[in-house]
């Protein structure tokens, strides 16, 4: 049975920054609003984990940040410096008309935040202001409660309801009492970020299964991109009470601790010349290269036991905690960063390995977040191309710009229509219940005995074929693989018939979601014979503008796709054709400094 | 110690309405998180082992994952335990919806 419950004027799918900002910017606007989150609404999705959850970096232009009074901000990195910036790195992917909003909008985004009351740590590079995740996350939850918008928790939304192609709700399961709910609205918000759960190490937390984009390609909506995953070197693989902690990466940005693979040796000098050794180091092309180079030791059998290759600070004196401490005050309240720091400093060894960190594709929008489905948008890392192949800069300024601009846009649009559909309780049923429930009552026999054993072959297998470096015949078994998983998850089914908090059901919802989008993301990888941005392609290790400078948009659950142009305001790209990194090398030199 | 024993609390009203504690025994080490004992379960020996589970941020931070062992409220993801056996029970006994989960 599908309930019926209260009805919106919009709701938010997804609590962190972008959901909440949306929330916040749609109240502002006069809308009634509800939020819906899959976990603890302002505890749930990445935000919370930005910069490992002490040092999450929140950027804008140098001077705007100069002009708010920030002494050490950089004023000569302007809008226009910046917006050049991203598109270049970005390799020039970048739907324009995005990241002009990203530029524009950042100043409004951390004026209005530090009008709230907070207060960043510290700026760095003249361009970032760094806070906490957790405190970004009070100040939006505490401003939405002041606006009345309506709250609700262990909600897992799990498809956008829609009639002649335009929103009517959303439904969705209570995770704790097993029911099934659906909720009017006239739009919809999706800000449900990213996919890192299609790969056993990755840096997000559990719910980040790409719940948002399989439910907005199910309604109708397009996606593009999908290939555009980006790894974060230096992510903990062992001990594995550890996986998926950051620490290593920031220490290693500011110059801390070594990498050395099974023989003692500093391996990243082995695969790239003196420039590029210097640009994975210096850069946000470290995520890029040095995973890379982790990734090639690895596959190699260079890497460890343990899974990765040692990250150690042997040797490094007290003072350099101290001073790293100092750095990061916030340091004392995470519990378990302090424990792996304590163990660096009894000269104790981490494994790491690249892990799933973002995704550049997702939910294709227009420059007013505006999906192809009427009604229904979508904000932060869920959607694509503000970033084109490669996020060189603060995903806390994308999730907040992003969630402010959608939220005023989806005010205008409730403002320019006067109908919307609505749906009957008999036709839900129909549509939605089926499939929700269907693993319940299910009595073929599968190879697999749980849902969490196929979990666990989709995490082996995009690791070990749709990794930081693919080629056709990695990407080919994959497919195939998922494929096959695809028919096998059909037939298993739950053994706790019970409803409420049922692991396997969870795990079912999650899947029904994730196995899709790997294959998207698999598909997509093996569509663009070429290297771009953090797209790699052994077999194809070149850039290549004439066939490729163009998205790859997939339309339907069958993953057919199309192509099309990036959209252009300001920087007409070069067509150009070179390998991979000479391609980086070039773009590096057209830019000011590293950010 | 090489194993641990863990005694899990079970209920839930649909399944069954009697409260009762299962035992189970996992491989041990020293660095071993709660949650990795609870995931080890839920992966090999029992898949309908009910623990909070479907938004984790696995790095202390969330809170979302706290149970009580041994009468104390921890965080699973990064408690070591201590002891050759531990006792799990939901953080809330008289909120409990199923085995190790419970409301707010």
């Amino acid at each position: 049975m599908v309930e019926v419950m209260d009805d919106y004027d919009v709701i938010v799918v997804g609590s962190g920054g972008a959901g909440l900002y949306a929330a916040v910017s749609a109240a502002e606007n006069g809308l009634n609003v509800a939020v819906m989150s899959k976990g603890r609404v302002n505890r749930s999705g990445a935000t919370q984990l930005a910069g490992s959850g002490i040092a999450g970096d929140l950027e804008a232009d140098g001077e705007s940040l100069w002009n708010m009074g920030f002494k050490d901000a950089d004023k000569t990195h302007t809008k226009e410096v910046w917006f050049k910036n991203i598109v270049l790195q970005g390799s020039y992917l970048n739907d324009q008309d995005l990241t002009e909003n990203y530029v524009q909008k950042a100043e409004e985004v951390v004026y209005n935040l530090l009008s709230w009351g907070m207060k960043p740590y510290f700026i760095y590079e003249g361009v970032a202001l760094y806070f906490a995740g957790v405190h970004i996350l009070d100040a939006l939850y505490k401003k939405a409660k002041s606006l009345d918008v309506t709250s609700i928790s262990n909600r897992m939304v799990t498809d956008i309801v829609t009639w002649n192609g335009m929103v009517a709700g959303v439904i969705g399961i209570d995770v704790y009492s097993g029911e099934i709910f659906y909720n009017p609205a006239k739009a919809v918000v999706i800000a449900t970020g990213g996919c890192q759960g299609m790969y056993e190490l990755n840096t997000g937390t559990s719910e980040l299964t790409c719940d948002g984009i399989g439910m907005a390609l199910r309604a109708g909506a397009e996606i593009k991109n999908m290939e555009m995953m980006e790894f974060c070197n230096d992510t903990i693989v062992y001990p594995r009470k550890y996986m998926g902690n950051i620490l290593p990466y920031i220490l290693r940005d500011l110059g801390y601790g070594e990498l050395l693979n099974k023989n003692g040796e500093d391996f990243i000098t082995k695969y790239f010349d003196s420039e590029i050794v210097d640009i994975a180091l210096h850069t946000e092309w470290n995520k890029e290269l040095v995973s890379y180079a982790e990734y090639k030791e690895i596959k190699d059998g260079r890497g460890y036991e343990e899974g990765g290759v040692m990250f150690t600070m042997e040797g490094s004196q007290k003072k350099v905690f101290t001073e790293f401490y100092n750095i990061f005050p916030m340091i004392k309240h995470a519990p378990m960063d302090m424990e792996i720091m304590h163990m660096l400093e009894d000269q104790e060894k981490l494994y790491v390995a690249p892990a799933a960190h973002y995704i550049a594709g997702g939910i294709k929008v227009d420059s007013e977040y505006k999906t192809n489905v009427k009604g229904l948008f979508a904000a932060g890392e869920c959607k694509a191309g503000t970033f084109g192949a490669n996020r060189v800069s603060s995903a806390l300024t994308e999730m907040l710009v992003e969630g402010l601009l959608a939220g005023r846009n989806v005010s205008e649009y409730i403002k320019s229509m006067d109908k919307f559909p609505s749906v009957s309780k008999s036709s839900l049923e129909e549509r939605f219940e089926k499939d929700l429930l269907r693993p319940f009552n299910i009595s073929q026999e599968s190879k697999f005995k749980s849902f969490i054993s196929i979990k666990k072959d989709l995490r082996k297998t995009m690791w070990n074929n749709v990794g930081p470096i693919k080629n056709e015949t990695s990407l080919t078994y994959a497919l195939n693989r998922i494929e096959y998983l695809l028919k096998e998850f059909n037939k298993v089914n739950i053994s706790d018939k019970s409803r409420e908090y049922n692991p396997e059901w969870i795990e079912y919802l999650n899947l029904r979601n994730m196995l899709h989008m790997a294959a998207a993301v698999a598909k997509s990888s093996l569509i663009r014979r070429e290297s771009r941005g953090v797209h790699v392609r052994e077999d194809y290790f070149f850039v290549d503008d004439e066939n490729w400078l163009k998205n790859i948009v997939i339309y339907d659950m069958a993953l057919n796709y199309s192509f099309e142009e990036p959209v252009i305001t300001r920087i007409n790209p070069p067509r150009v054709k070179m390998t991979y990194l000479k391609y980086i090398k070039t773009l590096l030199k057209g830019v000011k400094g590293a950010y | 110690m090489e194993k641990i024993k863990v005694v899990c609390f079970r209920y839930n009203e649909t399944r069954n309405p009697k409260q009762y504690y299962d035992v189970f025994e996992v491989p041990f080490h020293e660095k071993i998180s709660v949650l990795e004992i609870l995931n080890y379960i839920s992966e090999n020996i029992d898949p309908t082992l009910a623990y909070p589970k479907h938004s984790l941020c696995f790095q202390g931070i969330c809170g979302e994952c706290t149970l009580k062992m041994n009468g104390k409220p921890v965080l699973p993801c990064i408690e070591t335990p201590k002891e050759p056996i531990i006792i799990m029970e939901p953080l809330k006994k008289d909120k409990v919806v199923k085995d190790l989960v419970s409301t707010r």
